[in-house]
């Protein structure tokens, strides 16, 4: 005789009581445990405080009604009622009285959903736990511990109940490229387990729907433990061979353009770069020391593709794996250009991008940890991991110098080479090139061209305008967008490079948009006594960089009010002044900016670069990622639905065969009892069980009785005594007694038994009572 | 067995067959129904205390009736030992019943110059030991140890008792005055303890109407004779039990040793007795091999009166220590999982 079995009904209760306090902490645990892993995506610990104040509240409540013996149904309306009304108190400033929700109140709770929605969408992690982001996770994570608690405390669900978590624990891996966090995996899973421990050791069994003496010893903890075991194992498993599952392929930042950087890993880094634009808050993402006096351009991608109508970033195609190599000269730098070196040391932050952020031209990057890739065309350097964020690397630059008089010289002829960067689509508006050359007008040479379509943005007829182009419904870079830019005179970074490099293609002079990160300003402290700058995620912006054969690649700065300085040869007056051996440098193009606020740009028309075909492909993987999900969660739902079905398809198959055949298909009518939760104890006989089947659920009396008997006989009979009914006998009656179980199960009764059949995680009456016996 | 023979069954009590072959289980049934009848004839309502006088006789064990008076305690017994044409002797105790009016004593004949035994009461099929508390210790003593042993020791000689031998013992327990209870060791040498109850308010009528004229224990003829019996209690005995429904007794009966509303737990004894009662029970219900319903069945009825509850159980109960210890066997049977081997090999 177990312990338990001797307990007085007072016990009992009591230990049901505190075994529901258990299994419902245990269930919090859990749930806090798998909210550590979301960290790496929220920054601070205020979100998890909230969260758990809002989780421990609502267990509290379904706890404590369970502790007064209410009704399961109460308990899940009561806590129900509570989590709907912290939702409104939490979004409402328009409610009734503090209380009743009015319409306003349901407008607010939409609004700020999409605020969160948005605010998740545009920041780049770890993001900040804002108002919005706080209240979704507060609120959704509230009612994942109600139905968590109510699956394994309630329903005596345990593993079922590890949806939970497992929900909470996906959400890092799913969001993040990087390595799942073990300790928060095991420590969840040590939850998760203990939720099991507790949640099967209440008590008695599930709750029934009348109350009669409940299922002793009807509870199988090596068999839950198996199953969550495999759960776990399947957390830590699927995010790894899913690589591709992540939350930029499921959401959708409101633009309705994105594209997946998951699956496209280099192709379009402003993704990522302009969600870290937009950011309200801006965040650290990298700094550096350099040996050069003044602050750098550091670029990630070019675009230079523009024969489509719309501005294609470079794609890494002819990539080399990257080992500390030169990267050769820069291509169109003559050997007579006078060059200096320049030590640049970058410590990234909290950028994450494909792109490796470079001054340009680059000669060699050291130091660098990782697998990259370096397009030795473009000078650009790339990886598959997208993973920039904790890099060290030295970088050793080249800042060139040339004299006014090559800069005067360069670009007269355009190399095949560079010829691509000439393209233009056919269907150009006019306005583009007619403004180019009426502003070029006056100008001999390309470079005077290009000094002079750098005048014409920064003479003040622009204006600097983040939000005129969205407005104007201009925001883009694609030819019209451009032309309409031009007429509109307001816009931000894309903007103007985009046009000026544009009607610099126009004037015959080759050019592409680079984007990646202003200078940024220096910060109080310095290292080796130069100077640190610090760029933040708002200095996101994009340039133009011109061709001139003879000197390479210089970059521009058309667009005005950011407070950086053009470069000096950029300058009408640097050829005038004689400009050799100035400091001017197509590196160093600005001194550090005091206000980082001055600089915020937004990089969105970006997006705009890809063509109908990308988004497209986009969507289709995104749909095809949904899919995937929903094909999960499929397989999730059915698979208890499939193993009970495999297994009455193998007794019923092995009828025919078995030597205990009425034992079989009495277990298997017995399971079946399970699924549909007919009372039913193991101190039951099985005439006991009869009687009470016959009585209140009223199956086919002959059936069960022939069947009965049939296992009496094999099971108590002495060896070798007469048969009884034939095996078909037995497999029809068998089929009838489900059939009509199911028959008179209401159809959400007869689902539930199918979907989640009770027998899958019940144990089954023991050969021998040895569990009873006391030595 | 043929009509005829029961006939001759019912006429002559001597004449049956001697053979002590297995009876068919329809023949068992045949027999134990005509047995049922009888009983069911003179107390109303009771199917249950028949069933068990029935199954305490074919089971040779010995059976303990205890109930308030005028319940039809003794009439059971009676209509038992008519119902069997065997030898019948009644015995009512009294305070001043020796041992030797039970057992027998021996007598100096004065023609043969030796001693003599004289039999006892004792000396019959079946005993009805009437208010059997009534005696004194003594004379109780002398009695059990008859049940026991089935045999008389007196003087250094062993007289055997002829079988089939039940004792039927009455008992008030509510007239406790003057009076010895059976102490414990002594209520575990009967069988299956039964209580009569009041009949329900019918059977309580229809009573009224039979005895209005006659006791109907009068028109009792016996229905089987004691070779038939005998065939019976074989037959009962060949019944075969598993040893998955062994362990299940062993286990509940190892249940109430440790169960902590009970004092003292069942003997071993109540085992045995167990599985014997089941067989029979098995066999009334027309089957060659015992199932847990039949050990289920008679749990309260052969353990209950071994059992010693604790004062605090019997003061909590309603119904007093008997009623606290029925219940809590019942429990013991609803929590010990019946034995259900899922392959053969087990």
């Amino acid at each position: 005789m177990s312990a338990s079995r001797r307990r007085s009904a007072a016990q009992q209760r009591r230990e049901e009581k505190t075994g529901a306090w258990k299994s419902t902490l245990a269930v919090a645990v859990a749930i806090g445990a798998a909210l550590i892993g979301l960290t790496p995506l929220l920054q601070g610990f205020g979100w998890w405080f909230a969260t758990m104040a809002m989780v421990v509240l609502l267990l509290g409540v379904a706890a404590t009604l369970r502790g007064r013996g209410v009704p399961e149904v109460t308990v899940v309306a009561v806590t129900a009622i509570v989590w709907g009304g912290l939702v409104v108190v939490l979004y409402a400033g328009s409610t009734l009285w503090f209380l009743l929700p009015t319409l306003s109140t349901l407008t607010d709770i939409s609004g700020d959903l999409a605020d969160a929605r948005l605010s998740i969408a545009q920041q780049e992690v770890p993001a900040i736990a804002d108002g919005a982001i706080t209240q979704l996770i507060v609120m959704s994570v509230g009612l994942i511990a109600v139905i968590a608690d109510e699956l394994a405390t309630g329903l005596r669900t345990p593993v079922l109940s590890g949806i939970g978590p497992l929900a909470v624990l996906a959400i890092a891996p799913l969001v993040r490229k990087t390595e799942p966090n073990v300790a928060v995996y095991v420590l969840t899973a040590a939850a998760f387990l203990a939720v099991i421990w507790c949640s099967s050791r209440i008590g008695s069994g599930p709750p029934r729907l009348k109350t009669r003496p409940t299922v002793k010893g009807g509870r199988n903890p090596a068999l839950a433990f198996g199953i969550a075991a495999g759960a776990v194992a399947t957390m830590i498993v699927l995010p790894a061979i899913t690589p591709g599952l992540t939350a930029e392929s499921l959401a959708d930042d409101g633009s309705g353009n994105r594209f997946p950087s998951v699956y496209a890993t280099g192709i379009d880094p402003t993704i990522q770069l302009g969600r870290d634009l937009r950011r309200s808050d801006p965040v650290l993402s990298l700094t550096y020391t350099t040996t050069s006096t003044e602050g750098l351009y550091l670029k990630m991608v070019n675009l230079g593709d523009f024969s489509g109508g719309t501005w294609q970033p470079e794609l890494p195609l002819n990539a080399v794996g990257y080992d500390g190599q030169d990267f050769g000269t820069p291509p169109g730098l003559a050997p007579d250009v006078p060059v200096e070196e320049v030590a640049t040391t970058v410590s990234i932050a909290s950028l994450r991008s494909d792109w490796l952020p470079l001054p340009y031209p680059t000669k060699r990057v050291d130091e660098l940890a990782g697998t990259w890739l370096l397009t030795p065309t473009s000078f650009t350097v790339t990886d598959l991991q997208g993973d920039t964020r904790g890099l060290n690397y030295q970088v050793t630059g080249l800042a060139v110098n040339p004299t006014a008089g090559q800069l005067a010289e360069a670009g007269a002829v355009v190399p095949d080479a560079v010829h691509d960067y000439l393209a233009l689509p056919d269907d150009l508006p006019a306005v583009i090139s007619s403004t180019a050359s009426e502003v070029a007008s006056g100008a001999v040479t390309n470079y005077d061209r290009a000094v002079a379509l750098q005048e014409y943005f920064r003479s003040g007829q622009f204006r600097y305008s983040l939000a005129a182009p969205v407005s104007g419904g201009y925001d883009g870079d694609n030819a019209q967008m451009i032309a309409a830019f031009l007429e509109a005179k307001e816009g931000y970074c894309v903007h103007f490079a985009a046009a000026m490099a544009v009607m610099a293609r126009t004037l015959g002079i080759p050019s592409r948009i680079a984007v990646g990160y202003a200078p940024g300003q220096t910060a109080d402290g310095t290292t080796e006594g130069r100077p640190v700058f610090e760029v933040y995620t708002d200095q996101l912006h994009a340039w133009p960089e011109l061709y001139f054969d003879g000197i390479g690649w210089l970059p521009f700065e058309p667009t005005p009010g950011l407070d950086i300085t053009p470069p000096d040869y950029s300058l009408p007056d640097y050829a005038l002044a004689g400009g050799a051996g100035s400091s001017a440098s197509n590196q160093s193009t600005s001194t550090a900016t005091a206000d980082p606020n001055a600089q915020r740009d937004d990089q969105q028309n970006a997006f705009g670069s890809l063509t109908p075909e990308q988004i497209l492909m986009g969507q289709i993987r995104g749909w095809g990622t949904f899919a995937a999900v929903l094909g999960g969660i499929f397989v999730v739902v059915i698979a208890p639905w499939t193993v009970r079905w495999a297994r009455r398809r193998s007794r019923l198959r092995r009828l025919a065969t078995d030597e205990l055949p009425g034992t079989l298909a009495w277990t298997e009518f017995e399971d079946t009892l399970d699924d549909y939760r007919v009372q039913r104890s193991a101190g039951d006989t099985m005439f006991d069980l009869e009687r009470r089947l016959r009585d209140d659920v009223e199956l086919p009396e002959p059936a069960i009785d022939r069947l009965r008997r049939q296992v009496e006989y094999e099971q108590y009979a002495p060896p070798g005594s007469a048969d009884g009914p034939t095996r078909e006998r037995i497999r029809s009656d068998l089929v009838a007694l489900i059939s009509a179980l199911e028959g008179r199960a209401p159809t959400r009764e007869r689902y539930r038994a199918r979907l989640l059949p009770a027998s899958l995680w019940r144990r089954r009456r023991t050969a021998t009572p040895t569990g009873t016996l006391v030595p | 067995m043929t009509p005829e023979s029961t006939a001759s069954a019912l006429t002559g009590t001597q004449n049956a067959p001697a053979s002590n072959a297995p009876l068919t289980l329809a023949e068992f049934d045949e027999f134990a129904g005509a047995i049922m009848a009888n009983l069911e004839s003179v107390i109303d309502g009771k199917t249950e205390a028949a069933t068990l006088a029935l199954i305490v006789l074919v089971a040779e064990g010995h059976l303990l009736v205890e109930d308030v008076p005028g319940v039809g305690k003794t009439t059971l017994a009676k209509a038992l030992a008519t119902s069997v044409g065997c030898s019948v002797a009644r015995i009512q105790f009294t305070p001043d019943l020796l041992p030797s009016d039970v057992t027998g004593v021996s007598i100096y004949n004065q023609v043969d110059h030796a001693f003599e035994f004289k039999r006892g009461a004792v000396f019959a099929n079946i005993v009805i030991a009437d208010e059997i508390n009534r005696a004194s210790p003594k004379t109780q003593s002398a009695l059990l140890e008859c049940m026991e042993e089935g045999q008389v020791s007196l003087d250094g000689t062993t007289h055997p008792l002829d079988r089939p031998f039940i004792v039927v013992a009455t008992q008030n327990p509510i007239e406790m005055e003057g009076t010895y209870a059976l102490p414990e060791a002594q209520r575990d040498r009967f069988m299956a303890r039964i209580s009569m109850g009041y009949p329900d308010a019918a059977a309580e009528l229809s009573m009224l109407h039979q005895r209005e004229l006659a006791s109907p224990l009068d028109k009792l003829t016996a229905v089987v004779d004691k070779q038939q019996l005998h065939a019976m209690i074989e037959t009962a005995r060949s019944v075969y039990v598993s040893r998955a429904v062994e362990s299940y007794v062993v286990s509940i009966v190892q249940a109430t040793r440790v169960h902590p509303e009970f004092r003292l737990g069942a003997s071993p004894r109540g085992t045995l007795h167990l599985v014997r009662a089941a067989k029979v029970l098995a066999a009334l219900n027309g089957r060659e091999f015992v199932v847990p319903d039949d050990v289920n069945e008679l749990v309260v009825p052969v353990l209950a009166h071994r059992i010693v509850a604790t004062r605090r159980a019997a003061s909590d109960s309603r119904g007093g220590g008997s009623q606290a210890i029925a219940d809590a066997l019942r429990a013991i049977v609803a929590s010990t999982p019946v034995p259900l081997n899922r392959s053969r090999s087990v």
